[in-house]
């Protein structure tokens, strides 16, 4: 009886088994990577230490990563990790105790092989790689039991500049991105119009581990940034952290973060203004290595160019991304938004509301009149949107820009997301195809938007890019970016150079300028004189200023930020038609040139003594890393699910059987 | 009395269940065919059954052991049911990129396990183009090393399924990959 009993707890726990396979069975279920302590070995532990030094509008950003293998076998440890999308990453150094190895610069393949050779012979090494334009890995190979190491990058960005406040933004985490993949992890299936979510770079996988919630492992951060601004300062914060700030001199500030143990898991922006009445029109910063001259220049018309202008009416259609990605804060961001947007439409205008995850949805099959009513209906629309689902963002893309009414209303579409995808080549086409005359509008959400993306679709749809990254901040940014919309344009900017200056400018195409947005030109020239000088047009008259060439003064970082301008270009005009292989050389040898980590170059550096005995074993582990603030915890997904109970399930059935039948046949034996 | 025949019934709901599971892996190839012949004739997204929301996307052959599937968009349970499936995102068989095809391993890729460096797999895409590709590297991977699947710059094929073969549980940390590069040569012919 016993064994009776036995068997039957036995079964009904199988039972369950049973049950829970059953219901998993119609819903694709798959395995969730992510817990790197799952395995039998912890990946080494990691310290980011930042340290910023910005002068003027440029900044010099060192970044130590510092990893320790805790445990006592020999470790390689990578690493992903995002950087500014317009950073000039030109320098690595593995530092091991107080040896410091520089890394130079090879074409992306030769870089690896360099590296994997280095890895086998037992020599530490380390390589840089970049994975997207604002996403980079490290690699750190033959790191000894209980050892640290200290990889350091270091790049170059300029600070960015709107309505009198300057801002520099270090990203911390990489917000799991949504590449197609991911809509398997969700259960949700949409499948591109040709059968698979196609990427036509065949980029699509980006996936890095994620710290789970329970987890004790931390990502440790300390930033400390330097100020020089020359002019004293109105104002200097951090917007998402605390911090410290010590004056040193006039227009020199030294800020660090106010506390110890600070995670890596949401972007640090500094922010700062100059003392009122001091803002720059213009700022020209040069270099010149003997045989080329390089320029950088900012100006921001004042707002004295925009007088009164009759405005003209308007079709505005807002597009809100309400994928999984954005849950938590994201979408009541959004949300937030769009209802204030809504509420300040103007009566007269036409107006539209998309929203998409896996599918779109719209409010009117087409834009319509700002009525009372309408604007009732749109802010109950709003109000019901949840975030769930995949990101099929270019059904709605395409939505968005089809059917223009043509005419002499502005059309602008107004594209709230954070951009967690991975399919962004694709996206950018479909919207250098259908602009028109719209423009594109993206606002970034949550706290580890895609920027990259954003930037650049705004980029194509000439519009501009605004970044969103806290609930407190929506209802200012989206007050800016109305009033920036609403008001007049400067067109037709145009850049006359010294004559026989041979020169190459980015951005070859000026964009529209909004109030109180900056213009920033980067050039290359020969042996430039005299001046430089810049016009538009507004709707009432000529705007015009010249820049002097004279005064020379050289400051470091200008070629490396005109280079890494160059390569976006260059691979942009791959989507616009120039042959991929050339561009790939061009880009090679101006990263070469520049010593700059690029889509086609990696920084390595390799050690000259061999540290591990090759007969001990070396194991790989990616540092995982925190999930950005504010987003629901959600598994990052690898493979597929491919095991079945199937088997298990005969044998386990068929045994019940047999012994079903046994037991009758005792039982009639015993009655016997 | 009740509790042998509640030990029977069990034993039946089980044994079915597994059958069920292996039979759906058999007969979902031959219900297939029909929708890959008309995708090969010029078809888009032949669903091979109205609720379907996968459809076929390429043959895959190995002739070595004798093995053709038909593979399917997509790799979700449902779809894994019936054919192996290819990873929605992964490039597409013949393009520059990696192709990743899973399937499990108690059906259609339990013969991965015989598989041996420098076998052929040959894959038919949706065109009728056939596409040649050779087996460079077997391994078996922990769930969290990903660093594999980034692999994207060549035209690669990897065929993933659930390692160890013989386990019976319904999930694995391990995974078993065979990989194989675009045979350059094999494209001329």
């Amino acid at each position: 009886m016993t064994i009776l009993r036995r068997m039957r707890v036995i079964t009904l726990s199988f039972f369950n088994l049973i049950i829970i396979q059953q219901a998993g069975a119609d819903v694709p279920v798959l395995l969730f990577v992510s817990d790197t302590e799952q395995g039998s070995l912890e990946a080494p532990l990691l310290d980011t230490d930042v340290k910023i030094s910005i002068n003027g509008i440029t900044a010099r950003v060192k970044v130590n990563q510092k990893f320790k293998n805790t445990t006592d076998q020999w470790q390689e440890a990578t690493y992903m990790f995002p950087l500014p999308e317009n950073a000039a990453v030109d320098h690595l150094k593995l530092i091991i105790g107080d040896r410091i190895v520089e890394g130079e610069i090879q074409e992306k393949q030769q870089a690896k092989k360099t590296y994997i050779a280095a890895k086998q012979a037992g020599k530490k090494a380390s390589l840089l790689e970049q994975q997207r334009p604002n996403i980079f890995t490290t690699k750190v190979a033959n790191i000894a039991p209980g050892e640290e190491i200290i990889v350091r990058i270091e790049y170059q960005q300029e600070v960015s500049y709107d309505k009198g406040i300057f801002e520099l933004r270090f990203p911390s985490v990489v917000g799991p991105r949504y590449t197609p993949l991911h809509q398997i992890s969700e259960g949700l299936i949409t499948i591109g119009e040709d059968g698979f979510s196609q990427t036509l770079s065949g980029e699509h996988i980006l996936i890095s581990p994620v710290i789970p919630p329970e987890s004790q492992r931390k990502n440790v951060l300390t930033i400390a940034a330097d100020i020089n601004a020359g002019i004293e300062l109105a104002s200097l914060e951090s917007r998402y952290h605390d911090i410290i700030k010590q004056k040193k001199s006039q227009g020199h500030w030294a800020t660090k973060l106010g506390m110890e143990d600070v995670i890596a898991d949401r972007d640090f922006v500094l922010t700062w203004q100059l003392k009122l009445g001091q803002e720059p029109k213009a700022a020209f910063f040069q270099n010149s290595d003997g045989e080329d001259h390089y320029a950088l220049m900012m100006l921001v018309p004042g707002n004295e160019v925009f007088k009164e202008v009759t405005r003209l009416p308007k079709e505005t259609v807002f597009v809100i991304d309400t994928s999984g990605s954005m849950g938590g804060a994201s979408i009541r961001q959004a949300k937030q938004a769009m209802a204030l947007a809504v509420k300040r439409l103007p009566k007269g205008d036409y107006f539209n509301i998309i929203e998409f995850d896996s599918r779109y949805t719209t409010l009117y099959p087409r834009s319509v009149a700002v009525t009372e009513s309408t604007q009732n209906e749109a802010l109950t629309f709003v109000n019901a949107l949840v975030a769930d689902g995949g990101t099929e963002m270019s059904a709605a893309l395409h939505k968005a820009l089809d059917n223009q009414r043509s005419g002499s209303r502005v059309r602008q579409v107004i594209f709230l997301t954070d951009g967690a995808i991975g399919n962004e080549h694709d996206l950018f086409s479909i919207i250098k195809d259908k602009i028109g005359k719209s423009r594109l509008f993206t606002v970034g959400i949550g706290s580890a938007p895609n920027s990259f993306f954003m930037k650049k679709a705004a980029e194509y749809g000439r519009g501009t890019f605004t970044y969103i990254g806290n609930v407190e901040e929506v209802s200012e940014k989206m007050q800016n970016l109305f009033s920036k919309l609403s008001a007049p344009v400067l067109t037709n900017l145009q850049v006359d150079w010294p004559e026989d200056s041979q020169v190459e400018m980015w951005p070859r195409k000026i964009p529209d300028l909004y109030q109180g947005e900056p213009l920033i030109i980067k050039a290359k020239l020969k042996a430039p004189k005299g001046a430089v000088s810049i016009s538009g047009q507004t709707r009432a008259n000529l705007w015009k200023t010249s820049l002097n060439f004279g005064e020379q003064k050289n400051h470091d970082g200008i070629p490396q930020l005109w280079a890494r301008q160059k390569i976006s270009s260059l691979l942009d005009s791959v989507y616009e038609g120039a042959d991929a292989d050339a561009v790939k050389r061009d880009i090679t040898a101006l990263a070469i040139k520049h010593h700059l980590v690029s889509k086609y170059t990696s920084l390595v550096a390799v050690d000259k003594t061999t540290a591990r005995p090759i007969e001990e074993e070396l194991t790989s582990k990616e540092v995982p890393q925190h999930h950005p603030k504010g987003w629901l915890h959600k598994r990052t997904l690898a493979y597929p699910k491919t095991a079945l109970r199937d088997d298990l399930n005969i044998i386990i059935g068929l045994s019940l059987v047999m012994f079903s039948g046994f037991l009758l046949w005792k039982r009639r034996r015993m009655k016997v | 009395m009740k509790t042998v025949i509640a030990i029977f019934a069990i034993g039946f709901c089980l044994f079915f269940d597994g059958i069920y599971l292996k039979a759906k892996a058999i007969l979902g190839q031959h219900l297939l065919d029909v929708s890959w012949q008309q995708t090969l004739d010029g078809g888009k997204q032949i669903k091979p059954w109205p609720w379907a929301d996968t459809w076929p996307v390429a043959k895959l052959v190995y002739s070595r052991l004798d093995k053709h599937y038909i593979v399917l968009a997509g790799a979700t349970g449902r779809t894994l049911a019936f054919a192996p499936g290819l990873l929605s995102g992964s490039m597409r068989p013949g393009g520059v990129g990696h192709s990743i095809i899973s399937a499990h391993r108690t059906s259609h890729f339990r013969f991965l396990k015989d598989v041996k460096m420098g076998d052929i797999f040959e894959i038919t895409d949706g065109n009728g183009l056939p596409y040649r590709y050779k087996v460079d590297d077997i391994q078996i991977v922990d769930i969290n090393e990903t660093d594999l699947l980034m692999n994207n710059d060549y035209s690669r094929l990897s065929l993933i399924t659930c390692y160890p073969f013989d386990d019976l549980r319904a999930s694995s940390t391990k995974r078993f990959i065979v990989s194989a590069v675009l045979d350059l040569q094999a494209i001329g012919d």
